[in-house]
């Protein structure tokens, strides 16, 4: 199988046609690119889904509007809705692509059209966590935003919380809690971590610390200050 | 080992589906391929097709026309359709095996 291959060429396509820089990668492929960033360190885990997350920081700042269907059309993605929510994703038999907004306010729709773009994304809570904590790195040579790895790690303990599939839930805190503990040994990302933990909203870290009490009491503690 | 087993069974699910997505599109699709016949007025296109032992051709109109045009371009997706399903379908077999072997050393 070549999903490496796919979503490099995916990442270059994207940054080719000028859309990259709009975008934020999230999800499982953050780690991999994390590796690279931190030098290959074996202790950042690489197991993952084959989902590409992309994060739209929105309102989109571009001055002109990009085909985004039609880039990833060229690179053999299908679009694929899931009725009757209309939620939308990009599919190929090698990986899957789905795009997420921040959620605004109490109200949230299903799907919200990102009209410079021309995609209609996901819009999803905890989100602006991932917005405020932008870092911006290179991936086998392209140019890529993806969340500070620190936050990444807090963002997906809160979201793990969240999973129905007890499979996927356990997947979500063993890679988060890896990720924080790499990122213990980094002092910029650790006084990042505690930081967040410290300023965000009192039910998000009940969610952080009701996981970490259970998984790596220390890091909970550590974490407080 | 559980955390792998349980990646690949999710990858096997999110094929399963894939495939069967295609087989819904590609069904929805006219089989064969267009012919095109010159006659001394121009080019005629007809979708050839086969029933059992035979070829069939039906008439479909004039080269540059709508209707061959359109019946041209739902055989060139139906010819992506089955090369993706293929794809996707060999990464089963892959995954199938990968999953058969890590059970396998659980």
């Amino acid at each position: 199988m070549q999903q490496k291959n796919l979503f490099e060429q995916t990442l270059t396509s994207l940054s080719q046609h000028e859309i990259l820089n709009d975008l934020v990668l999230i999800g499982g492929w953050c780690f991999i690119v994390y590796r690279e960033h931190f030098g290959n360190s074996h202790l950042i885990p690489v197991l993952r889904t084959l989902d590409i997350d992309f994060l739209i920081p929105t309102p989109v700042k571009r001055s002109n509007t990009a085909d985004l269907p039609a880039v990833l059309s060229n690179l053999g993605f299908d679009l694929a809705i899931a009725y009757p929510d209309g939620v939308e994703k990009y599919v190929h038999p090698e990986l899957e692509l789905e795009f997420m907004v921040p959620a605004r306010g109490e109200a949230v729709e299903k799907v919200e059209f990102v009209r410079k773009l021309g995609v209609k994304a996901q819009p999803l809570r905890y989100m602006s966590l991932l917005v405020e904590n932008i870092m911006v790195t290179r991936f086998r040579g392209i140019e890529l935003r993806v969340p500070r790895p620190s936050v990444f790690a807090i963002h997906k303990l809160i979201v793990s919380t969240y999973r129905k599939v007890p499979e996927k839930r356990k997947r979500d805190e063993e890679s988060a809690l890896s990720l924080l503990q790499f990122c213990k040994k980094v002092p910029s990302e650790w006084i990042l971590a505690v930081h967040t933990c410290d300023t965000m909203p009192t039910g998000w870290f009940q969610r952080v610390a009701g996981v970490l009490e259970r998984l790596d009491s220390v890091l909970l503690k550590n974490l407080k200050g | 080992m559980s955390m792998m087993i349980d990646v690949l069974m999710e990858e096997k699910r999110r094929l399963e589906a894939l495939i069967h997505g295609y087989d819904e599109q590609i069904s929805r699709l006219p089989k064969g391929s267009i012919s095109w016949k010159k006659r001394e007025s121009g080019e005629y296109g007809y979708l050839a097709y086969r029933v059992v032992n035979s070829v069939k051709f039906d008439y479909l109109g004039k080269k540059g026309s709508e209707k061959p045009e359109m019946i041209a371009q739902k055989i060139k997706r139906r010819r992506e359709l089955e090369m993706k399903r293929g794809e996707a379908a060999r990464n089963l077999k892959q995954i199938n095996r990968m999953l058969h072997a890590a059970k396998k050393s659980v």
